[in-house]
């Protein structure tokens, strides 16, 4: 391939047959105020086999409860063991040792790879509240956990370059990095956080800075679907003036290394 | 096809990197990397500092490149800030300005605020040449809000204004353009912003490809995301040519002299 092959397929709406792609940061659910066009998994799937997604890491937060919501996920697993990825929602209400239990659950009888941290779940802004001893234990035994675990650690929120250095057997990935400058800068020397590219405020230029700042090999290609479009988003990604031996490891590469697969 | 960019600035301005210069060959070289072929442009001096003096700069800026087609940033002409929109129509015409753009409830773009009686002789004057009105709302949702009340107005008094909504993108605007879009044949949608899953397919599906718009948003972002987005959507080749270049296209040959 010449070193844009990868751009122009996709200016051209070709499957990417020949890029390994994963999705790090995706949802079985939708967000409050987006629209509710394409919300279920055969969307999802239909969606990956048009752009060449081959695996999606999936998590489900708004719910009536975390426990369900997981074997939701788990259930699209079973559906589709080679697309889905399932990353473990966590509900700090839940408290720290039930919190535990719960990943416990999801990681050794469910077949998840991954957590996904939320400022937002149980319905209340954690970042407020994150102080408050009962929370700031059950946030710990989730950094705990993926310490031991060696696991990814998608995070919205709640994770601090205090926190990533204190785990480093931990893998941490900062959602919809790709969107601030600022907010990955203050991550760059932490060598165990990753950065992922969904968000809609990714402006022309901010993952070439990215890759500037912390190298290629910590940025993961993530839509936020299906909240988000992930043409979209890959069209966010392959658009840097990036050649593609580097777009490679941000579509997939990277993922694969820090997720086992492949 | 043809993909015709209905959004693209060059000129100083504020963000991403503050003080970046982005000049008419670096718009032509995005669009040569990422194959757009034409492009709708204003200036940012126009839409952050003054009307006048930077559709001007814009004006020289674009001199002699024929795929740049300019976009004249408007709005108030109380306290002289505008020649009066008559006098305004006339020189645009001369000039061979394509569409005017509009924005509202922004600080950094004149602080204009959407409101029929401000702006009645404008849209008139617009309406009678049937120019191209694009028109960007800031991000409140508030102030959206009321802009959409005001806006309500506008499509009704001027049925016959072509006016483009630039780059919707919150969901809450989506939602309040819905019945809109349904209402007024006039009004059409700039598809730069719509990064919901599945939005440009149901907009298609309720209004037809014909009242969607190709831009791109440079150069905050890039020239290649929208129209990657445009490639793998699930709408016929016709619709895809409709929305990359044609509607533009032929919103621009309608206008009046």
């Amino acid at each position: 391939m010449s070193s844009h092959a990868i751009l122009q397929k996709c200016l051209n709406g070709e499957r990417l047959s020949d890029v390994f792609i994963v999705d790090i940061h995706a949802h079985l659910d939708f967000w409050k105020d987006s629209f509710r066009i394409k919300v279920d998994i055969e969307s999802i799937v239909a969606d990956m086999n048009t752009i060449g997604i081959d695996v999606v890491c999936l998590n489900k937060w708004n719910c009536p409860d975390i426990k369900s919501a997981n074997e939701d996920v788990a259930g699209v697993m079973k559906k589709y063991p080679d697309k889905v990825v399932g990353f473990a929602a966590t509900a700090f209400s839940l408290g720290w040792e039930d919190t535990r239990k719960e990943l416990e659950r999801c990681f050794d009888d469910l077949g998840f790879r991954g957590i996904k941290v939320h400022e937002g779940y149980d319905r209340v802004y954690l970042r407020d509240h994150v102080d408050l001893p009962e929370y700031k234990k059950a946030v710990e035994a989730v950094w705990e956990f993926a310490a031991e675990r060696k696991c990814p650690a998608l995070c919205h929120g709640l994770l601090t370059p205090e926190v990533a250095k204190s785990y480093p057997e931990a893998v941490f990935i900062l959602a919809h990095a790709g969107g601030s400058r600022a907010e990955a800068w203050k991550y760059a020397d932490c060598k165990n956080v990753y950065f992922d590219t969904a968000s809609s405020l990714t402006l022309r230029g901010n993952i070439e800075y990215l890759v500037k700042l912390v190298g290629v090999e910590r940025i993961l290609f993530g839509t936020d679907q299906p909240y988000a479009n992930p043409a979209y988003r890959l069209g966010q990604v392959v658009s840097a003036r990036l050649d593609d031996e580097q777009l490679k490891k941000i579509l997939g590469e990277n993922a694969a290394r820090i997720l086992h697969i492949r | 096809m043809l993909y015709f960019d209905a959004n693209a600035m060059i000129g100083a301005h504020f963000g991403p990197r503050e003080g970046k210069f982005f000049t008419a060959t670096d718009l032509l070289e995005e669009m040569d990397f990422f194959g757009i072929d034409e492009a709708l442009v204003y200036h940012g001096l126009a839409r952050e500092y003054d009307f006048v003096l930077g559709n001007q700069q814009l004006m020289v800026d674009i001199a002699k490149l024929p795929r740049l087609h300019p976009c004249w940033v408007v709005g108030f002409h109380y306290g002289r800030t505008m020649p009066p929109p008559k006098a305004l129509l006339e020189d645009a015409l001369q000039n061979g300005v394509k569409a005017v753009r509009l924005f509202f409830g922004s600080h950094l773009s004149h602080s204009m605020v959407l409101d029929l009686v401000s702006h009645q002789e404008l849209f008139r004057e617009l309406e009678k040449h049937r120019f191209p009105t694009i028109v960007e709302f800031e991000d409140s949702t508030q102030l959206l809000a009321e802009h959409i009340l005001q806006l309500d107005k506008v499509l009704e008094a001027f049925s016959s204004l072509p006016i483009i909504l630039s780059a919707p993108k919150v969901w809450t605007e989506l939602k309040l353009l819905y019945p809109r879009m349904a209402k007024h044949p006039q009004l059409y949608m700039e598809i730069s912003g719509l990064h919901g899953n599945g939005v440009m397919e149901d907009l298609v599906k309720n209004f037809g490809a014909q009242r969607l718009i190709f831009g791109t948003r440079f150069p905050w972002f890039s020239g290649g995301q929208v129209k990657i987005a445009l490639a793998y959507s699930n709408i016929s080749p016709e619709e895809k040519e409709a929305i990359a270049g044609g509607n533009l296209s032929k919103l621009i040959r309608g206008v009046q002299r």
